[in-house]
């Protein structure tokens, strides 16, 4: 039986155990009994719902228990400090289903709760030779230490929960793609001008019977594209983890049991990936050197340096007098106002122009090259979605879109360099070709469909089904033809004889 | 005089042609007649230049079709009389037009519309072949609506007239029942006394044979069967007209265009021996383009 603490007593009989400014008991260390892992579990995901185990995990020892009767237990014991975190814990403990205790090296006399406002103390210390002697107004009871757990590999053994609602949260993503994936992931970031940054991480072998180390890719997007996450999260090969604390991230779609972030035992040079339930988590000793998949992109030999020769016109010769590159760009599109169609795009483009609304046929102007078909409209061509998209970076220039000019001179420079022809527009192309059509080969698209031969049935095909869908049927409506009324029609064959 | 002749005209436009071309509503107008019919266009042309643009936007709406073409001819004199007499055979198909002593007149109209087709002459030019084919082309799309109201105690039926709202009151208690149906032009002399469907379908057959292109053009058609005419020789025997009826002809279920070919082939007599080996040629060269383009013909 305990004996509450009363108001001013000043000698209590347990030992380590005294009073602190506002008269309740305390030891030095705070103990948590709870009867199983289940319910520390709980504990720590409580815990770190409400504040940050940040404070407490400097001291904090957890251990498994056993009494003389075999029982285990697990007991967490911390720096007791104040009255104001003990208070905290043992309402959390209440809710764990276990106990608190406080004492300072083997006894451990029950908290304060709402019986006993300023504590418990022991009328008789208990003569044990265990380790652990914790009085409680129910039960006293000694213990032995079995073994010590670590905090950080008892939250790296918990599986996430699902939680659908992870996906959905904005903001920077890690990416792990198995080794076969790494290069096709890096190259439809840079085509589609994801801004991301790549490095390879690397893993023990999973078995003996793997000599090499596991090899993956491990991506981190400031933001993914929503357009992408279907196919990232979805592909086999591939995980997404959403960051939710310095150094660790967890599989989108789940949640780790415990709040993370309020529980900061995994270091910051490292980085640990919770895989989906029944994965293994992933654990990187640090983060390995990340570089921008730029940096990765596939220079391909149609990239080629294109001179100004390809202009068939000398004077230009002299006019460049440096190397021109294209490059892919990550910068979003603007300005694409051209389309250069050709090959079998060309039929794909008699296609689409049955769908074309009268405002872009209008406004869009094409000429025809040997070459191909290049079509202009100055409110941006994706209205007419067929084949290789230019934008104009300077009146009369234009380069492919997705791509920049090295060097990054100025727009007006280039079209200095090509001899700023003045009646010419100029595309340079990624097959290495600067190509120049005369400016007044660009006639309105209308009146272009509706002069090509082979377009016009198109065309009147078209307009006939649209206009005969409007047109009324013709029904006739008979009515009294009034009096007399043959006296126009005369003898049968009266015609025939005048 | 003239003043009627021009009332006459501008009535034969307005509640004719114009819905003929234009859709809506045909309101037959007294019969003209082969006489008057063919004076009724001569040095006239439309007066309303509203309705003109808009008539003439629908014709080439029609002709391109068959030609690339932005403009057309105007509408010719003997156009204007092929008007009265579809106007006349609308009238055949009249039961007002006669009474209990007067039901020879049904006959009578019919003969003078035939004898007024017969005088407007061909088309002299592919143009004008297909500027009237531009103003007759829906010729077959006419319909008439005609409605039977029936009640508890007996019914009624109304010939291409909406029936009274007086027959129409009190549906439930007098439980009013209104039936309508569409009756196509080569169906619309049915119930006419004096008056058999044969006679009807050759005078249709006849009014069709003037405008060539028409002709060719609802060739596939299961009634008046199709007829090989002077005017439709003729326009064949010019290769753009050939080309202007092979396209309306393609325009048409294949087997049925071929087959209504040949069997006009077969109908003509023995000694037409060059139309008959014009329009055998033709009808070969139909079946080659089909065949060309992948389309059935058997």
């Amino acid at each position: 039986m305990l004996e509450r603490v009363a108001v001013h007593q000043t000698r209590l009989r347990t030992p380590g155990l005294g009073l602190d400014a506002k008269g309740v008991a305390l030891g030095s260390k705070g103990l948590v009994l709870l009867p199983s892992m289940d319910r520390l579990v709980a504990f720590f995901a409580l815990y770190t719902r409400q504040g940050s185990l940040a404070d407490v995990l400097r001291s904090l020892v957890v251990e498994i228990v056993k009494s003389k009767l075999g029982a285990r237990e697990v007991t967490l014991t911390f720096a007791a400090e104040s009255s104001d975190r003990m208070d905290r814990v043992a309402e959390i403990v209440r809710l764990a289903g276990g106990y608190t205790f406080t004492g300072t090296s083997r006894h451990f006399v029950q908290y304060r709760d709402s019986a006993a406002p300023f504590g418990y103390d022991v009328p008789q210390i208990l003569h044990a030779d265990a380790v652990l002697s914790l009085y409680h107004s129910a039960f006293t009871q000694a213990y032995d230490i079995e073994r010590k757990i670590d905090v950080r590999q008892l939250l790296l053994r918990l599986s996430p929960h699902p939680d659908p609602s992870t996906a959905q949260e904005p903001g920077a993503r890690y990416i792990v793609a198995e080794a076969g994936l790494g290069h096709a992931l890096i190259h439809y970031f840079v085509r589609s001008g994801v801004d991301a940054e790549v490095g390879v991480g690397e893993w023990p072998p999973e078995s003996s019977f793997d000599e090499a180390p596991v090899v993956r890719y491990l991506f981190h997007l400031p933001e993914i594209p929503p357009r992408m996450v279907p196919l990232l999260t979805h592909t086999p090969g591939l995980g997404v983890f959403l960051p939710v604390a310095p150094g660790v991230a967890v599989v989108t779609g789940f949640r780790h049991p415990v709040n993370l972030r309020a529980c900061p035992v995994f270091g910051d040079p490292g980085l640990v990936l919770f895989r989906k339930p029944g994965e293994d988590p992933l654990e990187l000793a640090s983060v390995p050197a990340l570089g921008d998949v730029r940096a990765f992109a596939r220079i391909e030999s149609r990239m080629q340096t294109l001179r100004a020769e390809h202009t068939k016109d000398p004077r230009k010769l002299v006019a460049i007098s440096l190397p021109l590159r294209l490059v892919p760009s990550t910068e979003p599109w603007r300005s694409v106002t051209a389309t250069w169609v050709r090959g079998p795009d060309i039929d794909l483009l008699r296609q689409v122009a049955y769908s074309l609304g009268p405002d872009t046929l209008r406004r869009a102007r094409v000429a025809f090259t040997e070459e191909g078909i290049f079509i202009r409209h100055a409110n941006g061509i994706e209205g007419i979605p067929v084949g290789e998209f230019f934008r104009e970076i300077h009146a009369g220039l234009f380069i492919p879109a997705g791509y920049d000019a090295l060097p990054a001179v100025a727009p007006e420079v280039l079209h200095k360099a090509f001899g700023a022809p003045a009646n010419q527009t100029l595309f340079l192309g990624r097959d290495g070709r600067a190509l120049a059509v005369p400016n007044d080969a660009f006639v309105s698209l209308e009146v272009a469909l509706l002069e090509a031969q082979q377009w016009a049935p198109a065309k009147a095909s078209s307009t006939g089904v649209t206009a005969a869908l409007a047109t009324e049927l013709p029904e006739v409506f008979l009515a009294s033809p009034g009096m007399r009324p043959m006296r126009d029609v005369g003898p049968a064959g009266a015609a025939e004889k005048a | 005089m003239a003043d009627e002749l021009s009332e006459r005209f501008d009535q034969l436009v307005t509640q004719v042609l114009a819905p003929l071309v234009l859709g809506g509503r045909i309101d037959p107008v007294r019969p003209f007649g082969p006489r008057l019919g063919l004076a009724v266009g001569e040095g006239r042309r439309i007066s309303d230049s509203d309705l003109r643009s808009r008539l003439d936007v629908a014709r080439v709406r029609v002709a391109r079709l068959l030609a690339p073409v932005d403009t057309l001819l105007d509408i010719a004199p003997e156009d204007f009389a092929l008007a009265a007499a579809l106007n006349d055979l609308l009238q055949v198909s009249n039961l007002e037009l006669s009474g209990p002593f007067t039901r020879a007149r049904h006959a009578k109209l019919l003969d003078a519309a035939i004898t007024l087709c017969r005088s407007v002459p061909r088309p002299r030019t592919i143009a004008e072949a297909l500027s009237r084919h531009s103003v007759f082309a829906r010729a077959l799309e006419v319909a008439r609506t005609d409605t039977t109201v029936s009640w508890w105690t007996g019914s009624s039926s109304f010939r291409g007239q909406p029936a009274p709202g007086r027959l129409l009151k009190w549906r439930d208690f007098r439980r009013v029942r209104e039936d309508t149906r569409q009756v196509p032009l080569v169906e619309m002399a049915a119930g006419v006394p004096q008056l058999t469907a044969d006679m009807w379908l050759d005078a249709s057959s006849v009014w069709l044979s003037r405008s060539p292109l028409t002709d060719l053009a609802t060739a596939a058609r299961r009634a008046p069967a199709f007829r090989w005419s002077d005017a439709t020789l003729s326009l064949i025997a010019t290769v753009p007209g050939r080309s202007l009826a092979f396209r309306a002809l393609s325009r048409q279920r294949a087997s049925d265009a071929v087959g209504a070919l040949e069997r006009a082939t077969a109908a003509l007599p023995e000694s037409a021996s060059a139309a008959r080996a014009l329009s055998t040629a033709f009808a070969q060269e139909v079946t080659a383009g089909f065949t060309a383009f992948g389309k059935k013909v058997a």
